[in-house]
């Protein structure tokens, strides 16, 4: 152990690893994964509490984190939703940095901690020890939390899950542009209410792989092309973005869209610069 | 005829309640709870909330404003502040501690 916490260094570590809680989820990565000049990312999944969530929260938080958690003002349900989060984007981590690494890290190793931002980074002393810095995103809707996770040269990566069974009044008015609401007109009224769903999550993930989230305005993330046969929509940034992001005024930002039952997922894997 | 604060603010609840009324985790909602910590509302909860609200009014306001304001300072909203935020755009003289910026 060093000053830092029990490392990978320290024997018999693989053997105090806990069993992984998540599972892999292939659907949000599959068009990334099909790209080989790019580290595989990887999005793991979490449907409900695995444990009782004291139990769960001693398993994988650190001490810091659950202290964090055990001190929340928050409804049970985001008390929850953060939890689950928490727990994993850990276990996306330890699967990457097996694979990776050919180390079993336990989640008491990974601290997952917001940026200035908000932005959830992994860290931990195994970082510089392995040589890796893995770049993740959490999200979770009404029960299931995703994470998503990859390594390489910073790349930048956002996921956003919304579920379709989730009764929703209209909120395209205040989500979209008039040419947005036209370009979801356009499409077959049996995909409007998945699509409407997809969009929003385009442009939530793209706004949490940039880092700053919604900051910029709703609009401020602009849909320029929604392809219903691949789940591509591509996407510019506008207005107060562009104050945030100079350098990405007129680059085109890919999001992957997708359905699986009725969870509607989007992921974005913008390479290393996109956000100095 | 302009709705008082205390028939907005009852409105409010009653939404809120609608939209979290099958929620496992839902908790008693009054006029100091926060929408995101507290309520537990997601992010599109809330521009459906801000849809419902604006139809509700007849009323457009700049509810993706008033989100990305209350991004970027990286805080919640009370139940009260979305109060004066929907007061002050039916009308209301300007009170100061609601936190609003117009599309520049």
């Amino acid at each position: 152990m060093d000053a830092l916490g029990p490392t990978v260094c320290d024997p018999p570590y693989g053997m105090q690893a806990p069993p992984l809680l998540s599972r892999v989820w292939p659907a949000p990565t599959a068009l990334f994964a099909r790209n080989s000049r790019q580290p595989k990312p990887l999005c793991c999944r979490l449907d409900g509490l695995p444990l009782e969530a004291g139990m769960l929260a001693r398993l994988v938080l650190t001490p810091g984190e659950e202290q964090v958690w055990r001190s929340m003002r928050a409804v049970a349900k985001r008390r929850h939703e953060w939890l689950l989060g928490r727990a994993v984007a850990k276990d996306a981590v330890r699967m990457l940095v097996e694979e990776h690494a050919g180390v079993r890290l336990s989640p008491l190793d990974i601290g997952i901690q917001p940026d200035p931002y908000g932005r959830p980074q992994a860290v931990g002393s195994w970082t510089a020890r392995l040589g890796v810095q893995p770049a993740i995103s959490i999200s979770h809707s009404h029960g299931t939390a995703v994470a998503l996770a990859t390594l390489g040269r910073g790349p930048l990566v956002g996921i956003d899950l919304e579920n379709l069974d989730q009764p929703r009044e209209s909120f395209e008015a205040i989500a979209f542009s008039p040419d947005e609401r036209d370009r979801l007109a356009a499409m077959p009224q049996e995909l409007r209410q998945e699509w409407a769903l997809r969009l929003w999550c385009a442009k939530e993930g793209v706004a949490k792989a940039l880092g700053r989230g919604f900051s910029a305005g709703i609009q401020a993330f602009h849909i320029t092309a929604a392809e219903t046969g691949s789940g591509v929509v591509q996407l510019e940034l506008r207005e107060r973005a562009l104050d945030l992001f100079p350098h990405l005024r007129l680059i085109s930002i890919m999001a992957y869209t997708g359905r699986e039952q009725d969870l509607v997922y989007s992921t974005t894997i913008q390479p290393q610069g996109a956000a100095e | 005829m302009r709705p008082s604060r205390q028939e907005i603010l009852d409105y409010l609840l009653r939404t809120m309640q609608d939209l979290t009324q099958d929620w496992d985790y839902a908790e008693p909602v009054n006029a100091e709870s926060l929408l995101f910590t507290e309520v537990g509302l997601e992010s599109l909860d809330a521009v459906v909330l801000g849809t419902a609200i604006q139809e509700h009014y007849q009323t457009p306001m700049p509810f993706a404003e008033l989100l990305a304001e209350i991004g970027e300072q990286r805080r919640d909203l009370t139940i009260h502040e979305l109060v004066d935020f929907v007061d002050l755009h039916l009308g209301a003289p300007v009170p100061e501690t609601v936190a609003v910026r117009r599309p520049q």
